[in-house]
């Protein structure tokens, strides 16, 4: 009976074809094809798998026209507990619900009413912009975006990777300054984490670029521009900001250790600082590994604000794209596309620490 | 094997709808749109003094507000129609996008009239004419060639950011350091505490955001030409038609000359003679 799907299968693609000439095919057309195929493939393979399985086909056409719904809903009127979809699945039904949202999206942003219009405002993709050379006719210049963007790129990796370190650092120093029983120790620690983590960064990044070289003796100031102040700056902002988010993490990590195995190795006659070094710091960032996590990628999204004080990081140079090009959905959704990258290797990167140091038969 | 056909066709159906959404060309004038909507939408800066910022009690002010609110009552005038200003705060990235997106029915925004920038929206006739300068901590450089190397601060996405540094490569710096800031106050600052050694962009705007700082000066000669034309979308002949008729109107009945002298005349900060003869069309 397979016949009768290589036809309807023949069918579908010859209507899509007339429709794509007759209509013209520009960017968002060529989107809502791709999602239109990718809502057929998904509702005709989950039909099929239903059929295979023995469960209503009927249902899971319907499931499949909604892709998302598949991810969540293992076991349905019929399918046995637990069964849940196979990896090749789970990816199939991703990827189209990412389509078939994109166009979603997307029809919805072509009908938006930019100028109290009736008829709708089409937006021409060129995603060439950041493949080839740009003449500017006005300063006889040539531009290259996509190089511009990879530049920015650059200045946003170096940035987060240097900020993340010291922030690591610091916070740690200061997060387990917070529970030692030196009372004025305590409270410089409390402080420091409460200024830094209440004071919107953008206030802070104003601060160390133009604030604080006001009060510094000249010579500082003179010392200090001769390097890229801003950089630096931006970098020592992000920095203490991410600290101080972090000292909360492995203050909260080390009170989940439990008390008795600090009592336990100061009984057996390890120093205080031996004792949190052996003993309660190994286990405490076994368990903040996740939330450690999160700040990293906070501090990478963070590190965007840094345009405000002229660095050309990521941000700014796809700001700048959209000023010399005109054009403000490529390189913005490019910057996206490339933030998102980012963040997903940091979690990968976060995920792999934590298996690397999970201690066999421990659970965290 | 039972098949629903009735579910399939249903899926076609939305799938096809889906894909139907075809995009209709715009065909409304803009001039009729403008009329009937009874509001003028203008793109203005919002930290530019002269030309658009607020002023302490908040008011949204300057040359461009004046200019654009002479226009728009002359228009008013010729219709017959109450037209109302809706001031729409844009920055030097977003004017463009803005004009090309229709948020906004025209842009007096310091915005030079480029042949690139023609490309993708019109402009009307030049209504001001500036040029950009450098300009430095008093004392300190003597000519442009001194700036050869030290760090220069301007604002995102102008086209004086793109002029200093064809200027710095014509001297022969292959890497010119430039900090491009978001608004001029910033860029300002970053010259006023040493972070830079020179501030440049258009003229005026140098000297509006310093407000007669006396601790600094203009060096050097003008190293462009920064013709202001109000911006528009493109292709709309009418829209662009009127409102260079009513600005030439503004000129020829001396409303410009008074807002002129009410922002650039000899008794305010950034005075600047009227020295070349904006166009007219007998």
């Amino acid at each position: 009976m397979a016949w009768w799907r290589a036809g309807a299968a023949a069918v579908a693609g010859m209507a899509l074809l007339v429709l794509v000439i007759w209509w013209g095919m520009d960017g968002t057309a060529a989107l809502r094809m791709g999602a239109m195929g990718a809502l057929l493939v998904s509702a005709y393979s989950s039909q099929a798998r239903a059929q295979r399985k023995g469960q209503s086909p009927a249902l899971w056409l319907l499931l499949g026209l909604f892709p998302p719904t598949q991810l969540f809903l293992g076991s349905l009127p019929g399918r046995p507990a637990g069964d849940r979809l196979d990896r090749h699945e789970r990816w199939a039904t991703l990827l189209s619900a990412i389509l078939v949202l994109g166009a979603a999206t997307w029809t919805v942003l072509t009908f938006v009413d930019y100028t109290h219009r009736t008829s709708p405002i089409t937006y021409d993709f060129d995603w060439g912009l950041f493949f080839s050379t740009r003449y500017d006719a006005t300063t006889g210049t040539t531009l290259h975006y996509g190089r511009m963007l990879l530049s920015g790129l650059r200045v946003t990796i170096a940035i987060s990777c240097i900020s993340a370190a010291v922030a690591l650092v610091l916070g740690t120093l200061v997060g387990v300054a917070r529970l030692v029983p030196i009372p004025p120790l305590r409270l410089l620690a409390a402080a420091y984490v409460e200024f830094f983590r209440n004071i919107p960064l953008l206030v802070q990044l104003f601060f160390w670029y133009f604030g604080l070289t006001t009060v510094t003796p000249l010579w500082v100031n003179k010392f200090l521009y001769q390097y890229p102040f801003e950089i630096i700056a931006a970098t020592v902002g992000l920095a203490i900001y991410t600290s101080s988010y972090i000292a909360e993490v492995v203050r909260a990590g080390i009170q989940a250790v439990p008390r008795g195995h600090l009592e336990a190795a100061l009984a057996t006659g390890l120093t205080g600082p031996q004792a949190l070094r052996w003993v309660v710091l190994p286990q405490a960032f076994r368990t903040v590994i996740p939330p450690l996590g999160s700040q990293l990628l906070n501090n990478l999204k963070n590190s965007s604000l840094v345009m405000t004080i002229a660095v050309a990081d990521l941000t700014w140079n796809s700001q700048q794209i959209q000023a010399y090009s005109f054009k403000g959905f490529e390189p913005t959704t490019a910057a996206t596309v490339l933030y998102l990258a980012m963040s997903l290797a940091i979690a990968g990167m976060v995920h792999l620490v934590e298996r690397w140091s999970a201690v066999p038969g421990v659970r965290s | 094997m039972r098949h629903r056909w009735g579910l399939v066709g249903a899926m076609v159906v939305v799938a096809v709808g889906f894909a139907l959404g075809s995009p209709v060309p715009a065909a409304a004038d803009l001039l009729q749109e403008v009329l009937g909507r009874g509001t003028v939408r203008v793109g203005l800066r919002t930290a530019n003094v002269p030309f658009g910022f607020f002023d302490k009690k908040g008011n949204h002010i300057g040359f461009d507000v004046d200019i654009s609110q002479a226009i728009i009552r002359r228009l008013s005038k010729k219709f017959k129609r109450p037209l109302r200003m809706e001031k729409v705060p844009v920055d030097a990235k977003t004017r463009i996008a803005f004009i090309i997106a229709r948020k906004i029915d025209m842009a007096a925004a310091t915005m030079t009239h480029t042949r690139s920038r023609d490309e993708n929206i019109d402009f009307t006739i030049t209504y001001f004419f500036d040029g950009q300068r450098m300009l430095a901590r008093k004392g300190e450089f003597k000519s442009l060639k001194e700036f050869v190397g030290h760090k220069i601060s301007t604002v995102q996405g102008t086209t004086s950011e793109q002029n200093v540094e064809k200027l710095f490569r014509d001297l022969g710096d292959p890497n010119p350091r430039i900090l491009s800031f978001q608004q001029h106050p910033e860029a300002f600052m970053a010259l006023k505490q040493g972070k830079v050694d020179g501030y440049t962009t258009d003229s005026t705007i140098l000297l509006g955001t310093a407000r007669g700082d006396p601790g600094v000066e203009l060096v050097g000669e003008f190293f462009s030409d920064e013709p202001y034309g109000i911006g528009l979308p493109e292709n709309e002949s009418n829209w662009r038609d009127e409102l260079n008729f009513a600005l030439q109107d503004i000129l020829r009945d001396g409303t410009y000359k008074t807002i002129y002298n009410r922002w650039f005349g000899p008794k305010t900060l950034f005075h600047m003679p009227l020295t070349r003869k904006l166009e007219t069309w007998p």
